[in-house]
């Protein structure tokens, strides 16, 4: 029985996270040992002054981050699976991380020569502050293009090809960028392209967090909208939902979220796609006041996880995040996908 | 509910126009057309889920086209085919969402919200169903479930479309009677569309025929009391009915389109003639065998026969195929 599985489901999630929370500070290229970390938890005090900054200004902005985009993340596409009613949509389908991508490739690969980046280099931002501003430049054009579309276009079919169409001419444009960079500036385009949870810092969650917090209580008080529309628009109308403010709402809200986590992190991909489907198979419903917490717990473990293998404990070296969300993520959905299959066709 | 004028389309493209419909507190309304002649587009657009190109539709006086969809989903509900394919819901749960123009944004059910779900649910007899999981179920228990939701938004009036599809036999009886009694029991008006309208004229009070017309222009309503009248107009708008009779065999041959054929057959039962038999021959003929001796009320019918519009009218069957047989010497 579904109702059955959902508190233990949820509950192991909020303990593996908790667990997994703990690991992310714990673990590190930098062996700290663990009654230090307590020490510095608890009192901010630490025979080492090294670590102390270690754990403040590096792990703990870090392993916040990751929960929190991770949580958001697998939210939005949850919204978006449900929306485009398409199983492997994420919020990146609208086209909003292409804009806040194409936003960095013309800070990065052009340099100092966008209105964005004289206006972010005139107030005297530094240059991941200014690659940041440009990606929130670029979501937000993108953004206001699907919410203009959204106001005219009925079917959401066509809304979702002309997020796929904005996507690919954005790409186009940034490979056309990338032919006449220079080499540096696309290693460092390259780079950005990794994805990275470190980059925020104190600084960046001043932004980040409220901006995802503002994304995901729009999302979490569209439940009961999210739950009609899984039966289509139509169904939705005729138990009574304003759809066009639903999509409304959901758009924005999907695109603050990747427009934001793009534009602090990098194109973070993967976490929207898995989150959700693996929240499904864990709670057996597809009712979203249930997948909703489940989904942002889901999202969050599988974000912190990637963070703390891509960290290498133990080594200088950090890996690219993206791969590993990737590497260790597939092999989880494909395993909890069968896994789950028998019991979710017998209940 | 009613309308004014009310033209219903796509884009620019009206479908049809100038319609004028009512619909009266518990009375059972079927709606027929071919396909593509806009019944689910009728449907869609009197439920308040489509805008319409034109005219006006009222409920209780108020503008329907004004309304908020809130308040639209407590006083109509519909019921259409719903894709349950991969999706993970119990019947109950499906069922509450029913409850959603009620409800807050947190989906938190009340008491009352738990009652009328559960009485929804045993009204079409689906208690059973509450705790199974609905993408198993089948068309029929699912038809159940998806009219069990429409009733627990407590609306008074229910649209159909084409709400016996895929359902076998006897389950499209079961649905029937349900209809019927919450017709009855509950003065839920009903409108349904259908192709089935051999199993809807045992329970349906009123048939709107969308006219299978190249152009459709109108919708035409059927009441029990003027029922020769609508066959009057059907033909008017060029259907053509051969007869022929037999007199020792006690038949009448019809040569009909499929929805003059279901409306003829209505007409002798609304009047209380024993028919004895009513078969369908082949896609355009029908055969129906009365007790010659079988007395009912006055039929009143008009008939085109190459082309000559005339009306019989008889009190029992010897006398209407002598009316028949006075208006096909008269074509010939």
């Amino acid at each position: 029985m579904p109702s059955k599985d959902i508190p233990i489901a949820v509950v192991v999630c909020v303990v593996v996270l908790l667990i997994l929370i703990f690991c992310g500070i714990a673990l590190g290229s930098i062996k700290i040992p663990i009654d230090q970390i307590d020490n510095i938890l608890l009192s901010q005090e630490s025979t080492n002054h090294a670590w102390n900054t270690i754990v403040w200004q590096i792990r703990i902005p870090r392993t916040i981050t990751a929960v929190l985009v991770g949580g958001a993340l697998g939210l939005a596409g949850l919204q978006m699976q449900t929306l485009f009613r398409n199983p492997v949509a994420d919020s990146s389908i609208l086209g909003v991380t292409a804009g806040a991508t194409w936003g960095v490739a013309l800070s990065v690969l052009i340099g100092a020569t966008t209105p964005a980046t004289d206006f972010a280099s005139a107030i005297g931002w530094e240059l991941t502050s200014v690659t940041t501003f440009s990606a929130i430049l670029g979501a937000g054009l993108v953004l206001f293009i699907i919410l203009l579309a959204a106001q005219k276009v009925r079917s959401v079919g066509t809304l979702l090809i002309i997020g796929l169409m904005m996507s690919y001419v954005l790409g186009s444009s940034i490979t056309l960028l990338l032919a006449w960079a220079d080499p540096e500036n696309i290693q460092r385009y390259i780079s950005w392209g990794f994805g990275s949870f470190r980059s925020p810092g104190w600084g960046g969650l001043f932004w980040l967090a409220p901006l995802l917090i503002l994304s995901s209580i729009m999302a979490i008080t569209s439940a009961k909208q999210l739950n009609a529309v899984i039966f289509g628009e139509a169904y939705a109308k005729s138990i009574g939902i304003n759809t066009r403010l639903f999509k409304t709402i959901t758009l924005a809200s999907a695109a603050i979220c990747a427009g934001t986590v793009t534009a602090f992190c990098g194109p973070i991909t993967f976490i929207g796609i898995a989150a959700p489907h693996i929240a499904r198979r864990l709670t057996k419903t597809s009712d979203h006041f249930v997948l909703i917490p489940t989904t942002i717990l889901v999202g969050a473990i599988v974000a912190t996880l990637a963070e703390i293998v891509a960290q290498l404990p133990g080594h200088d070296s950090v890996l690219p995040l993206n791969a590993i969300t990737a590497l260790i993520g597939a092999p989880i959905v494909i395993w909890v996908l069968i896994k789950y299959q028998a019991s979710t066709e017998n209940i | 509910m009613a309308t004014e004028q009310l033209e219903i389309g796509y884009g620019t493209e009206v479908l049809i126009g100038e319609l004028n419909l009512s619909i009266r507190s518990g009375e059972i309304i079927a709606l027929v057309g071919e396909n593509g002649s806009g019944k689910s587009t009728l449907i869609r657009t009197l439920a308040g889920l489509q805008t319409s190109l034109g005219g006006r539709i009222t409920l209780n006086g108020d503008s329907l086209q004004k309304m908020s969809m809130n308040k639209k989903a407590k006083i109509i509900g519909t019921v259409s085919k719903v894709t349950t394919e991969n999706i993970m819901l119990t019947g109950y749960k499906f069922v509450s969402h029913g409850r959603y123009p009620y409800i807050g944004w947190n989906g938190r059910l009340r008491p009352i919200d738990d009652r009328v779900i559960n009485e929804s649910l045993d009204l079409v007899k689906a208690s059973h169903l509450a705790d199974r999981t609905i993408n198993n179920l089948s068309d029929g228990e699912m038809q159940r479930l998806v009219i069990a939701r429409a009733l627990a938004q407590e609306s008074s009036l229910l649209f159909l479309d084409e709400p016996t599809v895929f359902l076998d036999q006897s389950t499209k009886l079961i649905l029937l009677n349900l209809l019927r009694d919450l017709s009855i029991k509950r003065g839920l008006a009903i409108v349904s569309a259908t192709h089935d309208i051999e199993y809807f004229q045992q329970i349906t009070d009123t048939v709107w025929n969308i006219n299978s017309d190249q152009k459709p222009s109108k919708v035409w309503s059927s009441n029990t009391e003027d029922f020769a009248l609508d066959i009057h107009q059907n033909f008017s708008q060029g259907m053509e009915l051969a007869l022929a009779r037999d007199l020792h065999h006690n038949k009448i041959f019809i040569d009909a389109p499929d929805e003059l054929k279901t409306l003829t057959q209505q007409l002798f039962r609304r009047h209380a003639w024993d028919i004895t038999k009513f078969k369908t021959e082949s896609d355009y003929c029908i055969t129906l065998c009365m007790n010659q001796d079988s007395h009912g009320g006055q039929i009143r019918w008009s008939l085109i026969n190459r082309k000559t519009l005339s009306e019989i009218s008889g009190n029992s069957f010897r006398e209407l195929v002598t009316g028949i047989s006075n208006v096909t010497s008269t074509a010939d």
